[in-house]
């Protein structure tokens, strides 16, 4: 008897502690819209380069953010894969005060980290404690600071924290995407100071902990990633069964596009991303080989030539009158007239292409001036504007400026990539034309950034960066005290009328909040750049995927690829 | 009596011809040898005359026709045999794709005036050897990526691939020789003193050596005036290697009589060494000419495809097939493919050439 009642009591007992471990319940869960899918399945997909690190907070490049970042972890909003537009993520929802300046969060209720522990209010506050520390090597800290500024943060209960900025700041949502970080995990190694040796490469993948819908199973260098359902998981599909559908992925590490898209068409991978040149090839493919190919429109990416107006370029010792010639607004004019961007279309994007104008991507449907000025090619106008800023033609055919120097320059880009060493060629040939010479030499990226960010001592190149969605991300571009102010990087004093109304614009465009106010702001932005031409726009590849059959839910964008929606899609056997 | 004469009249027939004379009637007999030559001095011939049997100058481009198929010649006619022709081709709707216009023929004319061209330097001209009118290209060998010209920019290629080894071959050579005549025939203390410093060159990684030049080499220079730039420096650290070979001939060379009957003469060091020593070598010398070239087409090719060597819009074999490397312009243009195959015949009609000599010279056989 006595037995059978302490076995029961244990058994209480063990349910008890069974009950109390099972944390809390999970009140604000996701819900799918999409249809129902299977459960189950291997998803496999390619990486061209191994990460260097799992620790989000310090990672630099994107060959270990892109494991990470949405996938293991998660921010408190998220920006919708379609529209762009920003959505709850970890926060169920989040309030603005009248003035800007007070952010509060409302987190999830009984969101649990992949190793089942709840997700509080502490995991928030401890990620941006270690952001702030000026001992962790994070870009994310400067991007944070509003107006040199860290915001203050503190928590206001268990599920609630509130950020208060120094001034009104419209682009501060977005950077609350950056990912939270566990603090029961990570807590210890930052008060010993260890927290940039940890979670390396060769940490044993069930240390790393995060609130996304995979979590990490493997990893062998060169080999392959491999991560595997998050049992914990806060989205749920419309049956109220945990997210994500799929529950093993693979993520082979290719060595280079070609590798990418050879697995991909000998079946091995799920989807791949198409280079133009590929596109008719893989189209034709796709008929009879259940999978099709989906063109998302053109890309975030942008290509454009800069040339070097910076009165402190070392080189101008020797060649005082390339000064005058880059600063000459007749001179890029001519240049930009002289882009034969149908050319560039056809030729070095395989036809899979868009004519960019606006500093903004073509993308970006939020913020996108489409009635910026154009140049349409025309090696008649550009003779018209060389000969307006006071160039001439020898007998020989060779251009002259007004002290009679032989227009002479060279042009860089970086080596290994196709897409932008058929430009720079499309470019000298043309330039040519106009009697212009042009060097062109592909030189070692790090050489390349070097010269554009601290030797400043190139002529021009030719170079590409990755927009987003929010226009404030380019201050450090387009603002005259910028480090990337590529044309001339880091002024003390705007060196013109406006460089000055475009620092004016970005300083405005982040204190509104109103939306509409923002696009006038950036609208007048982008109709400045168009018209005083400091970098001149060629084209942008299109977004183009091939995706098999066989994954379902998808909804493939040039903002989101396929993967943006990971936790809805599903394998159909 | 009888016997006597025949041998004497042998004796006279043999003393006719020369050494090299006899060397030259041997190397002819070698089919294989003398089919490779001719191919070598074939293509030597066309990349010389590159602008005139070429129908456009190497960056002409014609830009809604990139990678455009190689042009079909046709001989016959409705009416039967005629003078060759083409068919116009018109850009089709979607990427790279052509049509074939029946309804136009262009007659290829020989003696065509195009694109000018100064040709040594010297003469100026605007006559291709064969051509077809207005702006309808022919691309003989395709066009490639930019709608240039393959064929012309293989012939303009091959200029620089083919005499890059002289260049590199003729320093080598020269300071091979000298060296090595110098170490082999003094011997002692300045015999240790050059072959420890071939030896240190020779430990040189040259590959490195070359990615720190290119890196260095300032942006301005002329791509193939680099190029030359790098080649003659890996030529200055390619003579180690000679320069052994030749110091071990050398001495013993000096050992035979007649260097000691030269001696006697009373006939300086510099002659005996010119005169004397190193003309025994020549065999040697010539052999591994011929096959060191290729070597350096094939460094060439190498350096280009990488991205260090010649680049665009200036042609070279190398960053021709450079510009093939993808799945696609493989399976799709494979003309893209051509100057491999240009490299593949060149090295092999070098290889089979010094086979050929070194028979041919040997004097064993």
């Amino acid at each position: 008897m006595t037995k059978k009642i302490i076995t029961i009591l244990i058994l209480i007992l063990i349910l008890f502690i069974f009950n109390i471990s099972a944390a809390a319940e999970l009140k604000d869960p996701w819900i799918s819209e999409k249809e129902q899918g299977q459960h189950g399945g291997t998803l496999i997909t390619t990486l061209l380069g191994d990460p260097k690190t799992f620790n989000t907070i310090i990672a630099k490049e994107t060959s270990s953010s892109t494991i990470t970042d949405g996938y293991i972890f998660e921010g408190l909003v998220t920006r919708n894969g379609v529209t762009t537009e920003y959505e709850p993520e970890l926060a169920k929802s989040w309030d603005i005060s009248e003035d800007g300046r007070k952010y509060t969060f409302y987190l999830r209720e009984g969101v649990q980290w992949s190793d089942g522990k709840e997700f509080k209010a502490d995991d928030v506050i401890f990620t941006f404690d270690v952001i702030k520390d000026e001992n962790i090597p994070t870009s994310s800290r400067d991007v944070l600071k509003v107006n040199g500024e860290f915001p203050v943060y503190k928590k206001i209960d268990k599920y609630t924290v509130q950020f208060t900025l120094p001034e009104s700041f419209a682009p501060f949502l977005n950077n609350m995407t950056a990912p939270i970080i566990p603090k029961h995990k990570l807590n210890e190694a930052w008060e010993k100071g260890e927290f940039n040796n940890s979670w390396g490469i060769n940490t044993d993948p069930a240390e790393i902990v995060g609130t996304g819908p995979f979590k990490l199973v493997d990893y062998k260098n060169g080999e392959r990633v491999v991560m595997e359902k998050n049992n914990y998981y806060w989205r749920q599909d419309p049956n109220g069964k945990t997210l994500p559908y799929i529950n093993r992925w693979i993520r082979v590490i290719a060595e280079s596009q070609e590798t990418e898209s050879l697995l991909f068409e000998k079946g091995q991978t799920h989807y791949l991303s198409v280079r133009g040149i590929d596109y008719r090839r893989i189209k034709a493919e796709s008929e009879n080989n259940n999978f099709s190919v989906v063109d998302a429109g053109p890309t975030f990416s942008t290509n454009f030539l800069v040339f070097n107006m910076n009165p402190r370029n070392p080189n101008l010792e020797d060649e005082p009158y390339k000064y005058e010639w880059f600063t000459n607004l007749n001179f890029r004019r001519a240049i930009a007239h002289a882009f034969d961007k149908e050319t560039m279309i056809n030729q070095a994007l395989a036809g899979q292409g868009t004519k960019q104008w606006s500093p903004i991507s073509i993308a970006n449907k939020v913020y996108l001036n489409e009635g910026v000025k154009r140049y349409p090619y025309n090696l008649e106008k550009a003779r018209e504007e060389l000969e307006k800023g006071g160039f001439k033609w020898n007998e020989n055919g060779e251009l002259l400026d007004a002290n009679n120097n032989k227009v002479e320059f060279t042009m860089v880009t970086n080596a290994g990539n196709n897409v932008r060493e058929s430009l720079v060629n499309i470019i000298a040939s043309e330039l040519r034309e106009l009697g212009i010479k042009v060097n062109s030499t592909p030189i070692e990226f790090n050489k390349m950034v070097n010269q554009l960010s601290s030797e400043w001592n190139f002529d021009s190149i030719l170079i590409g960066l990755t927009g987003g969605v929010e226009p404030h991300q380019g201050t450090n571009v387009w603002m005259s005290n910028g480090h990337l102010h590529m044309w001339n990087p880091v002024q003390e004093e705007p060196a013109t009328e406006w460089e000055k109304r475009i620092d004016e614009l970005f300083v405005k465009g982040s204190q509104t909040v109103d939306l509409e106010k923002r696009k006038e702001y950036y609208n007048e932005f982008q109709e400045i750049v168009a018209e005083k031409l400091p970098v001149i726009y060629t084209v942008t590849p299109n977004s183009l995927y091939a995706v098999r059959d066989s994954l379902k839910n998808t909804e493939v964008t040039a903002y989101g690829g396929v993967l943006w929606n990971i936790h809805e899609l599903y394998l159909e056997n | 009596m009888q016997h006597k004469l025949k041998l004497d009249d042998q004796i006279k027939v043999n003393s006719t011809k020369t050494l090299w004379q006899k060397n030259l009637a041997r190397l002819l007999k070698n089919k294989f040898a003398l089919i490779a030559a001719v191919i070598i001095f074939l293509l030597y011939f066309l990349a010389i005359f590159a602008p005139f049997f070429a129908p456009y100058s190497s960056t002409k481009n014609f830009k809604n026709k990139f990678f455009h198929p190689p042009t079909k010649i046709h001989f016959t006619d409705e009416n039967g045999l005629t003078s060759p022709y083409i068919y116009g081709t018109e850009v089709k709707e979607g990427w790279a794709e052509y049509e074939i216009n029946k309804e136009k023929k262009y007659p290829i004319k020989f003696f065509q005036q195009g694109d000018s061209y100064q040709f040594l330097g010297v003469f100026e001209s605007n006559i291709h050897l064969f051509g077809v009118e207005a702006d309808q290209p022919i691309f003989i060998l395709g066009s490639d990526n930019y709608g240039r010209d393959l064929f012309t920019r293989i012939l303009y290629g091959g200029r620089v691939s083919l005499f890059i080894g002289f260049i590199a071959i003729f320093i080598t050579t020269f300071i091979g020789l000298i060296m090595g005549g110098i170490s082999g025939y003094y011997g002692g203390f300045i015999d240790s003193v050059i072959m420890r410093a071939v030896e240190v060159i020779m430990s040189i990684p040259s590959f490195y050596l070359l990615l720190a030049l290119a890196a260095v080499l300032p942006l301005d220079l002329s791509s193939a005036f680099r190029f030359f730039l790098i080649v003659s420096i890996l030529a200055f650290q390619g003579w180690a290697g000679m320069a052994r070979v030749i110091r071990g001939m050398v001495l013993s060379v000096k050992s035979e009589d007649y260097i000691a009957a030269a001696k006697a003469l009373g006939a300086d060091d510099k002659r005996i060494i010119l005169k004397h020593i190193l003309p025994s070598t020549a065999t040697y010398v010539i052999i591994r000419a011929t096959v060191a070239i290729p070597g350096y087409i094939i460094m060439e090719s190498g350096l280009s495809f990488i991205g260090l060597g010649i680049q665009e819009p200036s042609a070279s074999w190398g960053n021709m097939l450079s510009a093939a490397q993808n799945i696609t312009k493989i399976s799709d243009f494979p003309w893209l493919l051509l100057p491999g195959l240009f490299i593949f015949i060149t090295v092999l009609s070098y290889n089979i050439l010094g086979d050929g000599l070194r028979d041919a010279l040997d004097p064993k056989s």
